[in-house]
């Protein structure tokens, strides 16, 4: 299955979403940015929830926005903010899915929740947050989806929740052919799954590389004024003011530890990838 | 369609303690004597209102962003809000006629076997044109607009009632009253067949108008 934003757009007042991105099969895109950034409104311009104002958006070459059942049953999703009535307990929302999708498996889904510790007889909405996040990875999981769209399916849990979670979404990629789209503002999250990540600031994709990339190839330039003066610039991405002089992003970390072997050049992550972009408002530096 | 009627019918029966409030409140009007076509009408107006509170339950929390993710498009959850209160108020109407055949043997109804067949018939014909009314408003207002809507709608049938009633007594033998009550003598000498069949395509004309809106109403909306 395939996934495809091509200049999607969407206006709220001032702010402008305006990106392109796709998925492939048996991929974990990320899509990582700041509260605000844009992230939930493209998934929404992806599921066909929010009219879009131009581009085009489609699911296996079909507008999001006339989606047919079948190629509905073939995706399972989490919104951050929205989910199963709270008023349900776990045995309604296992009848819903049977009655939604031919491949879900009442049985497994049961003793999955049991796994997971979440109680049969509570409402949803008594439930923890970590619970209800699982509870709604498990529902997105139990049908065979063959792809997962996971909007922020960690926020606001602790450590170890989503670890938990990230494990599951580990083991659902063990399956050929599924693929896994999903957002977070939780760099380290998306370090340890995604091939690749997109990088959404104000709307805009500022970045799109892959995650073995920015972890091997990618680096942080800690340089003084002058040494910053006298640096080949062709291959810095953005750099920014510092109190010592100046962190520079580069995708090409290996040329500078090569040419530059006194300047200080710190492995990049995706964190430092985005606050160095995101501070330096994503120009290029030349 | 069927998920929503699940998800709907899951969520209906969370709502036990109001089913039963419904219930011991229709036991007390038949214990007080009131007469089984008022009893059956509010029955079946309950069984409306509890099918449409369950667009409150879906939009709680912002539940209809994830709703619409599920197999369902826009187009079939506008059909499965007038479907749902069709099953519900039918349901309602054969519990009552079964409650009415049970009962008549030792509780003296006014109504006879076709009267009361024919007064629920006329029930469901009315509350299906209430719902066609309703079903829009609920799909294209929030929970706070609703209420005042609500509110308006039925200040607004009120006074049509009331204003209607006085109007008649005012034109009593007038040339246009006279001319309104030859009508109805009209109406009412025609073939049973014939009305059954012209307030049948009424009913089905204002509930398809009705479903054309709101689907309308669903394909705009942004979640």
């Amino acid at each position: 299955m395939v996934i495809q934003l091509e200049n999607a757009k969407k206006n709220y007042g001032s702010f402008e979403l305006n990106c392109s991105m796709k998925l492939e099969p048996g991929c974990v895109t990320g899509l990582i940015g700041r509260n605000g950034a844009g992230k939930s409104t493209a998934f929404k311009l992806i599921l066909g929830l929010i009219h879009a104002d131009g581009g085009k958006i489609t699911i296996d070459d079909k507008n999001a926005m006339d989606l047919d059942n079948d190629t509905k049953r073939k995706l399972g999703v989490v919104l951050t903010e929205s989910g199963f009535s709270g008023y349900l307990k776990i045995k309604d929302v296992a009848k819903i899915l049977k009655a939604s999708y031919p491949n879900f498996k009442e049985d497994d889904f049961m003793s999955q929740c049991e796994k997971q510790g979440l109680p049969k007889e509570k409402q949803i909405r008594e439930f923890s947050t970590g619970m209800k996040a699982k509870l709604k990875i498990l529902a997105a999981m139990s049908h065979d989806a063959e792809v997962l769209i996971l909007d922020e399916p960690t926020s606001g849990l602790d450590v170890i929740a989503r670890e938990e979670i990230l494990d599951m979404l580990r083991e659902y990629m063990n399956k050929e052919g599924n693929s896994i789209l999903i957002s977070s503002h939780i760099a380290s999250d998306l370090e340890g799954l995604c091939d690749d990540v997109y990088m959404i600031e104000n709307g805009q994709i500022l970045l799109h590389e892959e995650t073995g990339v920015i972890l091997d190839e990618y680096g942080v330039l800690k340089v003084t004024s002058e040494q910053y003066a006298k640096l080949e610039k062709e291959y810095l991405l953005c750099a920014k003011e510092e109190s010592y002089g100046y962190a520079c992003l580069t995708a090409q970390k290996a040329f500078y530890q090569e040419n530059y072997p006194d300047i200080t050049i710190e492995k990049a992550g995706i964190d430092q990838v985005i606050t160095l972009m995101i501070s330096a408002n994503g120009k290029k530096e030349t | 369609m069927k998920t929503l009627l699940v998800k709907d019918y899951r969520i209906l029966m969370t709502q036990k303690k109001s089913l039963l409030i419904l219930l011991i409140v229709g036991v007390v009007m038949m214990i007080s004597n009131l007469e089984i076509d008022f009893l059956t009408g509010y029955m079946m107006m309950m069984a409306m209102v509890l099918s449409l509170g369950t667009v409150n339950y879906d939009e709680l929390d912002n539940g209809m962003a994830f709703i619409m993710t599920l197999p369902a498009n826009r187009k079939t959850y506008a059909v499965e809000k007038y479907v749902l209160t069709l099953i519900n108020i039918v349901a309602c109407a054969v519990m009552m006629l079964v409650i009415y055949f049970i009962t008549k043997g030792f509780i003296n109804w006014q109504f006879g076997t076709g009267d009361m067949v024919s007064v629920t018939a006329g029930w469901i014909c009315g509350i299906m044109i209430a719902a066609s009314v309703m079903i829009p408003l609920y799909l294209k207002f929030g929970a706070e607009k609703r209420r005042v809507i609500m509110m308006l709608l039925w200040g607004i049938v009120a006074v049509i009632a009331i204003g209607g009633q006085k109007l008649a007594e005012v034109m009593a033998g007038t040339e246009a009253m006279n001319a309104i009550n030859g009508f109805f003598t009209k109406i009412s000498t025609l073939p049973v067949g014939v009305v059954v069949l012209a307030v049948i395509a009424v009913v089905a004309m204002a509930v398809i108008l009705s479903l054309g809106i709101s689907v309308g109403i669903m394909k705009k909306k942004e979640f």
